[in-house]
């Protein structure tokens, strides 16, 4: 935990537009919050957005929620706002235990369940995961990267697990070990 | 021994142009074994640039046998006004950097480096580089001209994807 700064999450959803990122950050900007992490994409059509934001004073949910109406009701935004009782800033993996997961098959039911499953079962945490439909109407394919971090004890079978599921779901899978050294 | 305090960013010696160096002398010796020295204290550290430790010349340490399963590589090695005179390839690899903690990101990079350098005898050599280890005399020298791997960033996201427009 950082200081004695508030913390809060802020999950922002609406029909993407120029200038939503602007207006945003004018109001964040207007009650002294410091955008901390970041995450936006747009997803279909839908612009989503979350932000990890501080702030020296204590600012209630609700209070954050009113400075934030006007532009909740001009774009038809949805917003959720959470208050975080602390932040894990990520260190840079010296231990070198993160591996980016690539999966793609014919899409059917279950592929995103059955290979977080095995992670979820190792204690392997998911650190970014995206997922597309990709190719034509006739031949849906779909595919999804992971980056993952290994816990410090890992048991060393679960990359045999997560060749073993794949195949019996008829996918592809490759692992690939990310490594990365300072310069 | 001198392990020196490595330079972060934003200090402003990270984004000037180093000079070159003339010729080899107390200085220069004593600045390249402070790098030897700083470089040989950080274990996951493969590279090393002079402006790292504050002084703003043209010289890198580099050692790409400190990473796991490097083949093809030439040790360590010290180059002074190194200068990439031919590139080929492309290939991306995730890179930190001593000058800015806790912040990884994939860059792109040539595949394969030719490099002219003098040693520290102030002879003229030549090393041919491929994968890690051009990766990493890229980087370096990026360091001599003021250009942090910030700088070449690619986005994450995007490079996977393409969002297709929904309507
Ligand atoms: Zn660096």
């Amino acid at each position: 935990m950082k200081s004695k700064k508030n913390y809060y999450a802020l999950a922002f959803i609406c029909e993407d537009q120029p200038g939503i990122v602007m207006k945003v950050s004018r109001i964040l900007l207007d009650n002294n919050f410091n955008i901390e992490d970041s995450s936006s994409t747009l997803l279909e059509g839908i612009f989503s957005m979350i932000l990890i934001v501080s702030l020296e004073e204590t600012m209630s949910s609700l209070q954050i929620k009113k400075a934030f109406a006007p532009l909740v009701e001009s774009l038809k935004l949805s917003l959720s706002v959470r208050k975080l009782n602390s932040v894990k800033h990520e260190k840079a993996d010296s231990s070198n235990q993160r591996y980016i997961i690539s999966v793609y098959g014919s899409d059917k039911p279950g592929i995103v369940y059955n290979i977080t499953k095995v992670l979820a079962y190792k204690n392997i945490n998911i650190v970014d995961l995206q997922t597309k439909v990709i190719g034509d109407e006739t031949n849906p394919v779909y595919m999804m990267i992971l980056e993952i971090l290994l816990p410090v004890s890992i048991d060393s079978n679960w990359e045999k697990d997560l060749y073993d599921i794949s195949k019996q779901l008829n996918i592809n899978i490759n692992i690939k070990h990310v490594d990365s050294y300072e310069m | 021994m001198a392990v020196k305090d490595i330079v972060k960013y934003p200090d402003p010696r990270l984004k000037v142009t180093s000079d070159s160096v003339y010729q080899i002398d107390k200085y220069i010796l004593q600045t390249i074994k402070d790098l030897s020295d700083t470089l040989d204290a950080y274990p996951h550290t493969v590279g090393i640039a002079a402006p790292q430790i504050g002084i703003t010349l043209r010289i890198i340490i580099i050692d790409a046998s400190k990473k796991r399963n490097c083949r093809d590589n030439h040790g360590k090695l010290v180059l002074i006004n190194p200068e990439i005179y031919s590139y080929d390839g492309l290939l991306q690899f995730r890179e930190g950097c001593l000058s800015i903690p806790d912040f990884t990101a994939n860059i792109n990079r040539a595949k394969e480096v030719s490099v002219c350098y003098y040693d520290t005898a102030f002879k003229r050599q030549f090393v041919k580089a491929s994968d890690f280890e051009a990766v990493l005399l890229q980087h370096e020298i990026d360091h001599l001209n003021g250009v942090l791997f910030l700088d070449r960033v690619i986005s994450k996201r995007t490079d996977l994807f393409r969002r297709k427009k929904y309507i």
